[in-house]
């Protein structure tokens, strides 16, 4: 009983018809997500259409809104993998006339893993890079980060606090981190605000400090132009002398916020995050071709050094073909300020991604490509060959 | 410190855009120069006499550098009659001007070419704005420079606050109609200019220095007379020079220099926005193994002045220079002179621009926009159409059948060869931009219907290859005006990131075939639709069931490339910017075309729908291919905007509404003949 009851839900799990409903839903949200793209942006509706469990749409008439619920993309592609890993890979009986559909499955599987993994392992940025200048560290493009760094020190050892430990405006309080005289609490983060100076029509909702406080703005639709603020306090640890201090930090501000405790300065500063690079990359030389007469560029490239250790490699980054090494990527993909005159010297801007998956599209493609020229082709003569026969007989 | 620099260098650098490289003028929206400028014939002319084919070919080679490529004149003067004129032909009395002899006449007759009505306004509010009676004007006249002149100020005001204070995008049509109108007018002027410093006569005889160095012959024009005396007016505008004259001489030379700089300043700035003809002198050096080679950028008559000046080599453009004034003051002369100057001009441009390799396509380009290949395409495809609907009508004969089959195959000729002269002419593969996508569709669904009816032969698919080539050919030329509004040219640059001609052939060319099998579907889907709703053929089973196969082949064969080519973009992606998928619009409209396609073949493949329903999501299909095709650029966000499809929304929607007729009629069709037959059974039931 209990064996027909698992074969029962093995046969609904594999079933064409499961695949084709889970299928239409991620039609139907691929479409309602696209169409959202301009109101909302991409980075918002990736995160409630495509990346979520179940979200309730609405259709925005001129006189009322219609909700409806829907599956969010990542369960539907939950779904539909388990469905065609077993209805279109484990239980499908292999014969001469589909083995060819056992392939496209088996690619489709391979691409949908390269997605997982992008998901789970990757990490992506940026590096902007003016001539001359030498990094080894790459930016986040979303995530923000609380860093910590004792000043006027030779080494700088940073403790970074994470985004997701104080977003959401709730008041954190930083566990003591070994080394610092102090503990830090966190409240009143808000995801994207202005810093402004007090006046007398306007008082923040958030403490004051200094004359200034923060006034909440509606997030942006690129994710990239939210900037977010917090309210942060230093308590010193163990000091009768030192007392405790407030600030705002603003993603907007070009600088830290310091204090001093236990005769030691400190900065705090809210910025992205930023990632190491296993070598360094130096921007030796980038230059901005137009196409004669207009403004539209044919090509920009940089020559950079990469500093490995002892060596150094020279290496010429251009679109449609980065630098790959260690586990990284380093595309070209844009260039700064984009006000600038002729002759005035440009930033190169590179992106940077690190994708243990990275080839697995390509691998895919060539599974999947293969799945489907045996597969049609097969269909195809049979149908050329019945049409050839019933010409025959329509001769005869 | 010698004069020259201190009187001539100065005036050059008045102008920063000449120390820092040539670039197109951007839009501005103000009056070009004055109108007076450049006018000079005494009492106008009225007429003058025709251009004879010779000078007209010969003029149509001229290469010049415009819009980041280099192209023949005929291209340049298509391009811009059709963006003003709104067609690629005027009638001026009992003349039909085509594109080079009505820009010739701009250039050379500029005072007759004011009065032509070659100024398209489609929308009469953009005119009744500015203050113009339109009262006893058709909707589709055009109208002249001259007409519009006294409202010139009124109209780039206008367009001047629309620019200043809207976003493009956030324009109103109306709006985006003045725009164009001053952006049209513009254009216009700039090609009555284009020949006004041959025209001009710069005061060379105004001292004895002067005439010692350019002799006496009165009335020198252009600027190769200046050019012809640089090493003389250099060494007379020397502070030395000047000083070891006599007092009293020394005022009169300086004041007759300041004077030839005037003109040469306003000349200058006139000539800047001129057409860039003339090719670098050739390289002295070839590039190193391995050094980059940056594009060679082209010069206006201004550039070579200039360059003299600064005693940068002129010779074999200075000659064409002077080729080209003379050619201009033979107008007065005769059309033979006249000619024979445009041959050497020719000629002369030819030997610059080959010293880069870079007149090899330009003949062929000529003869590209000569032949016409897409127009001619669409009256074969129209006439195939015509000739397969009185085939239907007369099922018996065949030569109706064989009629469409070779005009078929002539219109997939045509468009084939069009297809790959641009790709030959621009030397990339075939689809670059929205335009080609148009012509790369159409080919593709002819083709594939021919290859259907091959197999199948019952006329369904010939038809439907007519009707699709005409209804591509036609959305082309349709879209080429759009295109010329826009970007003046189909062949325009690439940004960066498309300059790939590996990911261009594979990726866009699979992506589009995809397209074209979707569309093809949807087409004849249509037919088992209709043919059902009006019971055509009511029991021939054998039809309907073939028509079945044929949209459920197409399907899996645009699912094939769909897949690939979706696949393959993502690559591209991932290779070029560090991400395979991105969510962009464009990026989910491939995706959806390749889950509808899946979600029809499981469907039937399950069960879920039988014929009907399988003919129903193919036009569903159809409906999703527009959208990725033409909707996500209406979005106006993503990685994708490459199309202008500004205006495309309307014939979108129509679109839209009549498939979603089609569906919802024969699903309420279907619905009621299964209650009929429902009734009709019970009743049969209860009778029994």
């Amino acid at each position: 009983m209990r064996g027909t009851h698992a074969k029962q839900v093995l046969e609904f799990l594999g079933s064409q018809k499961l695949a084709t409903v889970m299928m239409t839903f991620l039609l139907i949200l691929t479409f309602l997500g696209t169409l959202e793209q301009a109101e909302h942006g991409l980075y918002q509706v990736q995160k409630m259409y495509f990346e979520s469990w179940g979200l309730v749409h609405f259709f925005d008439l001129s006189f009322m809104q219609i909700p409806l619920p829907l599956p969010g993309g990542l369960l539907c592609m939950i779904i539909f993998t388990l469905n065609l890993l077993v209805g279109g890979i484990l239980r499908l009986q292999i014969n001469k006339r589909n083995y060819g559909i056992f392939i496209i499955h088996v690619g489709i599987a391979v691409m949908m893993s390269a997605g997982l993994v992008k998901l789970v392992a990757s990490e992506d940025g940026f590096l902007r890079l003016w001539e001359s200048q030498v990094s080894s560290e790459y930016i986040s493009h979303h995530e923000w980060e609380v860093a910590v760094f004792e000043t006027g020190q030779s080494q700088v050892e940073e403790h970074r606090i994470a985004q997701d430990r104080w977003q959401a405006g709730a008041r954190v309080i930083i566990d003591p981190t070994p080394g610092l005289p102090f503990e830090l609490e966190i409240s009143g983060a808000l995801d994207n605000c202005s810093a402004l100076p007090i006046g007398p029509n306007w008082n923040p909702s958030s403490p004051a400090i200094g004359g200034w406080g923060l006034l909440e703005q509606p997030r942006a639709a690129e994710n990239e132009q939210n900037l977010p603020g917090l309210v942060i306090e230093m308590k010193p640890k163990d000091s009768s002398d030192d007392r405790s201090q407030k600030a705002l930090l603003w993603g907007g501000q070009n600088y830290p916020w310091t204090f001093t405790v236990a005769d030691r300065s400190f900065a705090v500063a809210l910025r992205k995050v930023r990632h190491s690079m296993p070598f360094s990359i130096r921007l030796d030389n980038f230059e901005k071709v137009d196409h004669p007469g207009i403004a539209t560029a044919k090509e920009y490239r940089s020559d950079v050094t990469q500093r490995t250790g002892q060596d150094d490699r020279r290496v010429r980054i251009e679109m449609n073909d980065p630098l790959r090494d260690k586990g990284l990527i380093l595309f070209q993909s844009s260039w700064g300020p984009q006000n600038a005159a002729p002759g005035d010297e440009l930033f190169s801007v590179f992106s940077v991604v690190r994708n243990p998956s990275d080839h697995w599209p390509l691998y895919s493609c060539i599974v999947i490509a293969i799945g489907m020229l045996i597969t049609f082709v097969k269909k195809f003569l049979s149908y050329s060959k019945r049409q050839a026969e019933k010409m025959k007989e329509v001769a005869r | 410190m010698k004069l020259r620099i201190s009187i001539l260098i100065p005036l050059l650098l008045l102008h920063p855009a000449l120390a820092c490289g040539q670039t197109e003028p951007d839009v501005e929206i103000a009056p070009a120069v004055d109108l007076a400028v450049g006018m000079t014939s005494e009492s106008p002319l009225t007429e003058r006499a025709p251009w004879s084919s010779e000078t007209l070919d010969a003029i149509a080679h001229w290469p010049l550098q415009h819009g980041g490529r280099v192209k023949p004149f005929d291209t340049y003067a298509g391009f811009t009659m059709l963006k003003i004129n709104g067609k690629r032909i005027l009638r001026v009395g009992d003349e039909k001007l085509g594109p080079v002899a009505w820009a010739l006449d701009c250039m050379i007759y500029p005072e007759i070419a004011r009065g032509y009505e070659c100024i398209q306004v489609t929308n009469a509010q953009v005119l009744t704005n500015v203050g113009i009676d339109v009262s006893d004007r058709k909707r589709s006249s055009r109208w002249s420079f001259e007409e519009l002149l006294p409202f010139l100020d009124q109209i780039f005001r206008s367009a001047g606050q629309i620019t200043e204070t809207k976003e493009s995008s956030n324009w109103e049509l109306v709006e985006r109609q003045t725009v164009q109108l001053a952006q049209n007018i513009r254009s216009l002027e700039e090609l009555f200019h284009v020949f006004d410093s041959a025209r001009h006569t710069f005061p060379l005889d105004t001292i004895p220095e002067l005439r010692a160095i350019y002799g006496e012959s009165q009335g020198r024009t252009g600027f190769s007379s200046i050019i012809m005396g640089v090493d003389g007016l250099e060494q007379l505008a020397t502070r030395e020079s000047i000083l070891q004259l006599p007092p009293e001489r020394q005022t009169e030379v300086v004041n007759a220099l300041q004077e030839l700089q005037t003109h040469l300043l306003q000349q200058i700035q006139i000539a800047r926005m001129g057409i860039a003809w003339f090719a670098p002198e050739p390289p002295e050096d070839a590039p190193e193994e391995g050094q980059d080679v940056l594009p060679v950028v082209w010069g206006r008559a201004d550039t070579i002045v200039e360059d003299a000046l600064l005693k940068k080599p002129v010779a074999l453009r200075a000659e064409a220079l002077q080729q080209m004034e003379a050619m201009v003051a033979a107008r007065e002369i005769s059309r033979d002179a006249f000619h024979s100057q445009a041959a050497m001009v020719l000629d002369s441009l030819t030997a610059l621009a080959s010293h880069h390799g870079q007149y090899s396509t330009i003949a062929m380009e000529v003869s590209f926009y000569k032949m016409d290949y897409f127009y001619r395409a669409l009256i074969c495809f129209l006439l195939a159409f015509v000739i397969a609907c009185i085939g239907w009508l007369r099922p018996a004969s065949i030569l109706p059948t064989r009629a469409t089959w070779g005009l078929n195959l002539l219109g997939i000729t045509l468009l084939v060869t069009g297809v790959t002269l641009r790709c030959i002419i621009q030397g990339r593969p075939p689809v670059t931009t929205l335009y080609e996508t148009i012509l790369f569709i159409t080919g593709c669904c002819v083709i594939s219907a021919l290859f259907i009816e091959r197999y199948d032969r019952r006329k369904i698919a010939l038809t439907m290859a007519a009707l699709l080539g005409s209804f591509g050919c036609f959305l082309s030329m349709r879209y080429e005006l759009k295109e010329a509004v826009t970007a003046g040219d189909t062949m325009p640059s690439l940004v960066a990131v498309l300059d790939t001609n590996f990911w261009l052939s594979t990726h866009v060319t699979s992506v589009t075939l995809g397209y074209s099998a979707g569309l093809l579907a949807a087409a004849i889907a249509h037919v088992w639709l209709i043919g059902k709703l009006f019971g055509i053929r009511k029991n021939d089973k054998d039809f309907y069931r073939s028509i079945t196969r044929m949209v459920y082949g197409t399907i899996c064969f645009g699912l094939f490339f769909s897949v690939v080519g979706t696949i393959l973009g993502g690559i591209w992606a991932n290779y070029s910017w560090g991400r395979f998928w991105g969510w962009d619009p464009k990026e989910n409209g491939a995706l959806l075309i390749c889950l509808a396609e899946l979600i029809i073949l499981h469907a039937r493949m399950s069960g879920l729908v039988r014929e009907h329903g399988l003919h129903i999501l193919a036009v569903i299909n159809g409906m999703i291919v527009a959208f990725s095709w033409w909707g996500v650029n209406l979005l106006g966000v993503g990685l994708h905007s490459y199309g202008f499809t500004d205006g495309i929304l309307r014939l979108l929607m129509l679109f839209f509404s009549i498939e979603a007729g089609v569906v919802l009629i024969s699903l309420i069709h279907r619905g009621f003949q299964k209650h009929l037959y429902r009734r009709g059974s019970s009743g049969s039931a209860a009778s029994t």
